[in-house]
């Protein structure tokens, strides 16, 4: 596993792995839900100073500013090509900010910190072991399979709110989203359940004649015969 | 025995295979009420499905959705019993949903993986398939559907037509006794309607429909009619969309 993490002592490595991962979520969402640009001029910035607090290794950031300062000039070209030189400011200082805190995390923590954080949180939710790597699983593709859906959604709401011609605010892109969130959350919660996702409702005691569990061995049961009739 | 006066057929479909699959199952509602929020939304039903089509029509909130829900167990009964081939769906909702499928209103919610073949391969792997098998068996499923195309699409690039195709794939591969609609065709544009209509006709499977498409339940063995909670109407299709007509038309 890719790990940039370097031993030392700041305040970043003394935080449990917990509150950063939970800072740096809620730092995502800001900027991102952010366009002014004094603000995310500002976030940039104590982004860069907190990525300096967790001294990360010279090496480290000169190779992450190439990067960075190659991505930076492309955009900003083709945006000031386009136009719309402003969205790609926006975009320069919300990559800076994240990319920033993101390294300030991974050079201050443990990858084994954060395996242990996702492990502690599954055995006080349910049974750990393999059950709990599966719905791991299952949870990080539900993420992947979702935001998609609530960025676009996120932007018809933005699309309807400059049609009727209304003044940008948090309130107005972040209620809807939410409440669009926790429903989305409840309708897969329910297909998933409809599709006999163990684990939700009174699932003891399958009374059909059982098809082979997970739990039968570690290699994979066969496939069980297709319920069909011959061909006539 | 085949009567030849049973039923419609349905289209230009074979007609083989629809009378050679497995009885559908027996659906029993016992004197069953369900409170939501503090109203009441199915009073004191009673009821037994056993045809292989059967169609729900009724106006807006009369209670169509929580009938297809009480069917699988999603919605339990707050009085009264329901049991599908005896097992009751309050005590052993897990069997029921192996026996019961469900194709929900908005089929953006119900293809729950980022790729739609892992989708399709979801509900083999929660029946205990292995991996290689799921894999395999979601790409038959796909294919046998005319989606091959879509195997490795991400889930939220698919038209509102393919979502409605992907979903019943992703239900029918775990080859269900019944699967229950919730308004199928919905959300789509006439041609994807008629595809969706054709794959309904050709299951095996038992199919209790439901619906604000009239024409879609015309060749129907039986055709509720749901209004306030309750059933308005019970019979065959044609009484059944006459009925809906004069009286909310
Ligand atoms: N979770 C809930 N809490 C409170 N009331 C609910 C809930 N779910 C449904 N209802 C109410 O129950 C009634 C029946 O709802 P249901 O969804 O079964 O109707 P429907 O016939 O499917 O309507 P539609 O044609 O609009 O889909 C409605 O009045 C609805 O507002
Ligand atoms: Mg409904």
């Amino acid at each position: 596993m890719i790990s940039l993490y370097q031993p030392g002592d700041t305040v970043l490595h003394r935080l449990g792995a917990g509150p950063k991962l939970a800072a740096l979520l809620v730092a995502g969402v800001a900027v991102t839900l952010t366009t002014g640009l004094g603000w995310l001029g500002a976030a940039a910035l104590l982004a860069l100073a907190i990525l300096a607090v967790a001294r990360p290794p010279a090496g480290l950031i000169r190779s992450q500013a190439i990067g960075l300062a190659f991505v930076t000039a492309l955009i900003l070209a083709l945006s000031a090509l386009a136009g719309v030189w402003r969205d790609g400011v926006i975009f320069v200082l919300r990559v800076v900010a994240l990319v920033s805190l993101a390294t300030a995390v991974t050079v201050t923590t443990r990858t084994s910190a954060i395996q242990d954080l996702i492990e502690d949180g599954l055995t006080r939710f349910g049974p750990a072991g393999r059950r709990g790597a599966e719905r791991l699983g299952l949870a990080i593709a539900l993420v992947i399979r979702f935001v998609p859906e609530l960025v676009a959604h996120a932007g018809a709401l933005d699309e309807a709110r400059k049609a009727r011609g209304l003044k940008a605010s948090a309130p107005r892109l972040l209620v809807p989203l939410l409440v669009r969130t926790l429903r989305t959350a409840d309708a897969v919660a329910e297909a998933l359940d409809a599709r006999g996702y163990p684990g939700t409702g009174p699932s003891r005691a399958p009374v059909h004649p059982a098809p082979p569990t997970p739990a039968a061995g570690p290699s994979s049961p066969p496939l069980p015969e297709p319920r069909k009739d011959p061909a006539s | 025995m085949h009567t030849k006066g049973r039923g419609m057929p349905a289209d230009g479909a074979p007609d083989a295979p629809s009378e050679s699959g497995r009885p559908p199952p027996i659906v029993h509602f016992d004197a069953v009420s369900v409170d939501l929020g503090g109203a009441t939304v199915i009073r004191d039903l009673t009821l037994t499905l056993r045809e292989r089509r059967i169609g729900v029509l009724g106006l807006n909130g009369s209670g169509k959705s929580t009938l297809g829900r009480l069917v699988n167990g999603l919605v339990t009964p707050t009085r009264g019993q329901v049991t599908v081939d005896g097992l009751d769906t309050a005590r052993e909702g897990a069997a029921v949903r192996r026996t019961v499928g469900f194709v929900f209103q908005a089929p953006e919610n119900q293809i729950v993986l980022p790729i739609v073949g892992e989708d399709v391969a979801l509900g083999l792997k929660m029946r205990g398939h292995g991996r290689k098998a799921a894999e395999a068996g979601a790409r038959a499923a796909l294919e046998r559907f005319g989606l091959g195309a879509l195997h490795d699409r991400s889930s939220h690039t698919l038209s509102g037509g393919q979502r409605q195709l992907v979903a019943l794939a992703a239900v029918l591969v775990t080859e269900p006794a019944l699967v229950v609609f919730d308004e199928p065709t919905t959300q789509l544009d006439l041609r994807n309607r008629n595809t969706v209509a054709r794959a309904i006709a050709a299951m095996d499977a038992a199919a209790l429909v439901i619906t604000h498409d009239l024409p879609l339940v015309a060749d129907f063995d039986r055709c509720l009619v749901m209004a306030d909670g309750g059933l308005a109407f019970d019979g065959p299709p044609g009484p059944a969309v006459a009925f809906y007509r004069e009286r909310y038309a």
